[in-house]
């Protein structure tokens, strides 16, 4: 078989976007930290900025339109790829969802239970919440990027909670959202 | 030495084993979305995943979604091996550190 190196070249171009164009494709939870980064960034924007009865909608419209978007994106994803049924792999995702689906009900009780909370521990609760599913998952994935994301922004949150409550949306909004939307695109780019 | 793999290295399969051996093990990609991702016919994709098949790089799997019929394509362990060994013989050819042939 002979294979010039101008061949072998070519082919290995292709070999590259092919590769890039596929995990871009495919970067389904890239574009869902896209999506709540962007939802909390502007959220906590509004917050800090409009004291109003308002907020209580934008606070109920964010989580929806976010359930829904990733909802929409989850079944776009299936439609591409699926993890093979009855492998290991489909056994581990099987359990991470549980385990999701534990976490996140357990906050709804805890949040129901914690009540009356003011609207700054409402908002350290949540980000905090979540942020211990990255923690969580990015151990269990062994993706350090999640245990990164996770580990910063609790820490970021609890320092703006503590040290300046009154600019705490602000701050949320910059290194809670801000992370998430820069991470998702950080992850796209890395792709090239 | 890594040796070039003849089946892999036509420009078509090449590219469809660049994709499935980008995703995780375990992990399977849909026909629809493939053929999309590189631009090819159904039966231009289909007569190369049956080669690649053939050679026992690629499993099949038909299966149903909603009472449709689906097809999920997924690169077996030795068909990861076998294009990590071409990739090898490119690089070594782009190098100078094999002779072509």
């Amino acid at each position: 078989m002979n294979v010039t190196p101008e061949e072998a070249q070519e082919a290995l171009a292709a070999i590259q976007q092919t590769t890039v164009k596929m995990r871009r494709g495919l970067a389904y939870y890239a574009y869902q930290q896209i999506l709540w980064g962007l939802l909390w960034f502007v959220g906590f924007l509004v917050s800090q900025f409009v004291q109003h009865a308002m907020l209580n909608w934008v606070w109920i419209a964010i989580p929806i339109l976010g359930v829904i978007g990733s909802a929409l994106m989850g079944v776009s994803q299936g439609r591409r790829m699926r993890v093979t049924p009855d492998s290991r792999l489909a056994f581990i995702s099987s359990r991470v969802g549980i385990f999701f689906g534990s976490l996140y009900g357990f906050g709804v009780v805890w949040f129901v239970i914690f009540q009356p909370l003011n609207a700054l521990q409402i908002a350290l609760f949540w980000i905090t919440l979540v942020m211990f599913s990255y923690i969580v998952a990015g151990a269990w994935l062994r993706i350090s990027l999640l245990i990164g994301i996770g580990v910063g922004v609790t820490v970021m949150s609890l320092l703006g909670y503590y040290l300046l409550p009154g600019y705490f949306y602000l701050w949320s909004a910059v290194f809670a959202g801000g992370t998430l939307f820069g991470s998702g695109i950080y992850i796209l780019l890395r792709w090239r | 030495m890594a040796e070039l793999n003849e089946v892999i290295h036509q420009p078509i399969r090449l590219r469809i084993m660049a994709s499935l051996v980008t995703l995780d093990k375990e992990t399977q990609v849909g026909f629809n979305y493939l053929k999309d991702l590189l631009d090819l016919t159904d039966g231009n994709l289909g007569a190369h995943l049956r080669k690649l098949e053939e050679a026992g790089y690629i499993t099949i799997t038909k299966t149903f979604v909603n009472k449709k019929p689906h097809t999920f394509v997924e690169a077996t362990g030795s068909g990861r091996q076998a294009f990590a060994e071409h990739v090898t013989a490119l690089e070594a050819i782009l190098n100078g550190n094999k002779r072509p042939g």
